[in-house]
């Protein structure tokens, strides 16, 4: 995790998914409130940040956009390697979109071993109409692996701010858990402030700056 | 236009004339590795793709059986590609006579190609949104291709297997061109509504891509390929010489398919962990910039860790296409062209592009480098790039001088060449640029009057 330009503490979340479900497009909408029809194809991972208060407290989200196409998958573990946040996105249309959640779930919850909240998303309720997966079934599913589940339409604005908070709040109370835990485990820390997940302004000058990965 | 610039265009000239039935291409070569003159260009680029010979008599034949060749492609492969299924299944069916897999293996193989055409589709749509080129008619459309539609064929199928779960993708594919027909910021005609005998460029772009997918099994079509036929298909469909834009689309799919037989290791899935896939490209990169820069190594790729496959991935993997403007790019690719070792030519650039930001980087924290490296400021000046990128890889400094010195001193060494041969040759370039701005700007004004 990289201390950010701030003081906030930084939590990094990656966006996950097949092709063209929509992951660009939500981190659009969420940074710059926009949505474009014809926006690139994303070869490369893409990076933003933003921060926001949540209950009283500012804290600075990174953010990785990966790429969908299959091709480029082998890549997604330099990206969610260190995250806090992980949001697997479909497309609530496409049914495909949605069993490729399931084997990145699996691969997750492998490598970081429940460190990371998930957040499962159906985008494109604006296409409610032509709607594949039912949302009982997709809440289900993310209950079963211990995730969280929210819908969203990027093209219409609908509830993408709230993904974000969602994910956020989930983050907060995991790295207040982990913190306390540790304060629980070891007395030498007890007087640093410090969490885990969570890096403190006071030692952003003196120590070396945090890796993002 | 300096004596200078006019010397180098007239020794370019003078490479190409007429009377040199043999072109020198390595003096050709050198010449052309500051930039070519427009009206040169799409003559220069044939040649160093290798698709035209050195020897200049030979190329009436050699267009003319690369030409028919690929008219044979597009019928086969596009036109009445059923026929070559049918040839195809007959020969499994009288190896395997138990069955009859006839219709199964040719649904599944039209299922997978329209998969591939899908994405293709949904890529070449947005092929450089910067200007309008791609969205205009070709004045020379492939008539009994055209008629065809490959973007109709998506949509037709969708309505022929509408109960097949399998279908959503090209449900998805469907709505998207519905969306674009009613966003009035996008006059793009859906491919429905136009004349079933023209074509626009990038549904010219998507016919060769397909035809590379089909007749390249082992790479298929994979996302940032577009990128890279897309200018080589504007250079030779932009040439002044009709003779020339006429037959732009069978000389790109060659060029290309070229082009791509040097950097498709990196489009394959399988090598990128292996010793010649993208990740061991990018990393020795990261090596490189460790003897060429120490100090900005260290800061942002230890202290920071910034890995390669955040930026330079892309930067590599599309010959930088997604980091300049469409007339840079195309002066840099003169270069990277010209070279006879692509990739050590597109990777000193890189060093050069990392030189030019170098203090900002330096200055940077890690969310402020990652916005500056995956968008790459453009008002840096791409001549000055590729003069130091030239000085860099024809006077390399020997690694051991490069770590005697201090960081600083080094990156002195390494990237400033003399100044005056650096204004010299940057008038060069900027001569030669003009010219393409100049033609894309005249596209933009073009699509501005009809609208």
């Amino acid at each position: 995790m990289e201390a950010g330009t701030s003081d906030s503490p930084v939590f990094k979340v990656v966006l996950l998914g097949e092709g063209a479900v929509g992951k660009s497009s939500i981190l659009l909408r969420y940074i710059e409130n926009k949505f474009n029809n014809k926006h690139l194809s994303t070869t490369q991972a893409s990076f933003a940040t933003r921060k926001l208060t949540v209950n009283g407290k500012t804290v600075e989200l990174n953010i990785w956009d990966t790429a969908g196409q299959e091709k480029y998958h082998s890549l997604g573990p330099i990206y969610y390697r260190g995250s806090q946040g992980a949001m697997l996105i479909y497309d609530i249309t496409d049914t495909r979109s949605f069993e490729r959640i399931k084997n990145w779930v699996r691969e997750l919850q492998e490598v970081l071993k429940g460190t990371a909240t998930l957040l499962v998303v159906g985008n494109k309720v604006d296409l409610d109409a032509t709607r594949q997966i039912q949302r009982e079934t997709a809440e289900e599913y993310a209950k079963s692996v211990g995730a969280l589940y929210a819908e969203c339409s990027a093209k219409e604005n609908i509830d993408i701010d709230a993904l974000f908070e969602t994910i956020t709040k989930a983050m907060m109370a995991k790295a207040s858990e982990v913190s306390t835990l540790n304060r629980g485990a070891s007395l030498r820390r007890s007087t640093s402030r410090r969490t885990i997940q969570v890096s403190d302004d006071t030692d952003t000058e003196a120590a070396p700056k945090k890796k993002c990965c | 236009m300096s004596t200078r610039q006019i010397e180098r265009i007239t020794h370019i000239e003078s490479l190409l004339l007429i009377e040199n039935t043999v072109i020198d291409t390595k003096k050709l070569r050198e010449a052309c590795s500051y930039g070519i003159p427009d009206s040169l260009r799409p003559l220069c680029w044939r040649l160093f793709l290798d698709y035209l010979p050195r020897d200049r008599p030979n190329w009436k034949v050699v267009l003319a059986q690369q030409r028919a060749g690929y008219a044979d492609l597009v019928e086969n492969l596009i036109v009445t590609p059923g026929e070559q299924e049918d040839r195809h299944s007959a020969a499994t069916t009288s190896k395997e006579v138990t069955d009859h897999p006839l219709s199964e293996t040719s649904t599944t193989s039209e299922f997978r190609e329209n998969e591939i055409l899908i994405q293709i589709d949904r890529d070449v749509r947005r092929l450089r949104p910067e200007i309008q080129f791609f969205q205009k008619n070709t004045d020379y459309p492939f008539i009994s291709a055209a008629r065809i539609n490959l973007a109709k064929r998506i949509s037709r199928d969708r309505l022929a297997v509408d109960e097949d779960p399998l279908s959503k993708m090209s449900d998805r594919s469907s709505s998207e061109m519905t969306e674009e027909s009613q966003s009035p910021a996008v006059p793009v005609k859906t491919a429905e509504e136009q004349d079933p005998e023209c074509e626009l460029h990038w549904q010219v772009v998507e016919r060769m891509l397909f035809i590379y997918s089909k007749v390249n099994p082992g790479i298929k079509y994979v996302q940032g390929m577009n990128e890279l036929i897309g200018p080589i298909y504007y250079v030779f469909a932009t040439d002044p010489d009709r003779e020339w834009a006429e037959h732009a689309e069978a000389d790109t799919f060659y060029c290309f398919q070229h082009l791509m037989s040097e950097v498709k290791d990196n489009f394959i899935k399988k090598l990128d962990k292996s010793n010649c896939g993208i990740e061991i490209v990018i990393n020795k990169f990261h090596e490189r910039l460790a003897v060429q820069d120490p100090a900005l190594y260290h800061h942002i790729a230890e202290t920071q860790q910034i890995q390669p496959q955040f930026y330079v991935f892309r930067w590599i993997l599309l010959l930088l296409s997604q980091e300049f403007s469409l007339p840079d790019l195309i002066t840099l690719w003169d270069a990277v062209f010209a070279s006879t070792d692509r990739i050590d030519c597109v990777q000193s650039i890189c060093l050069v592009m990392l030189n030019e930001i170098r203090e900002d980087l330096l200055a940077g924290d890690f969310s402020a480098n990652m916005r500056l490296l995956q968008d790459y400021p453009n008002n840096i000046d791409v001549a000055n790039i590729m003069i130091k990128a030239y000085d860099l890889r024809h006077k390399k400094v020997s690694n051991n001088s490069a770590r005697s010195n201090s960081a600083s001193d080094t990156s002195d060494i390494s990237f400033n060449s003399s100044s005056q041969s650096l204004t010299r040759a940057a008038d060069r370039i900027s001569a030669f640029m003009t010219g393409a701005k100049a033609r894309i700007n005249q596209y933009t004004n073009k699509k501005k009057d009809n609208s």
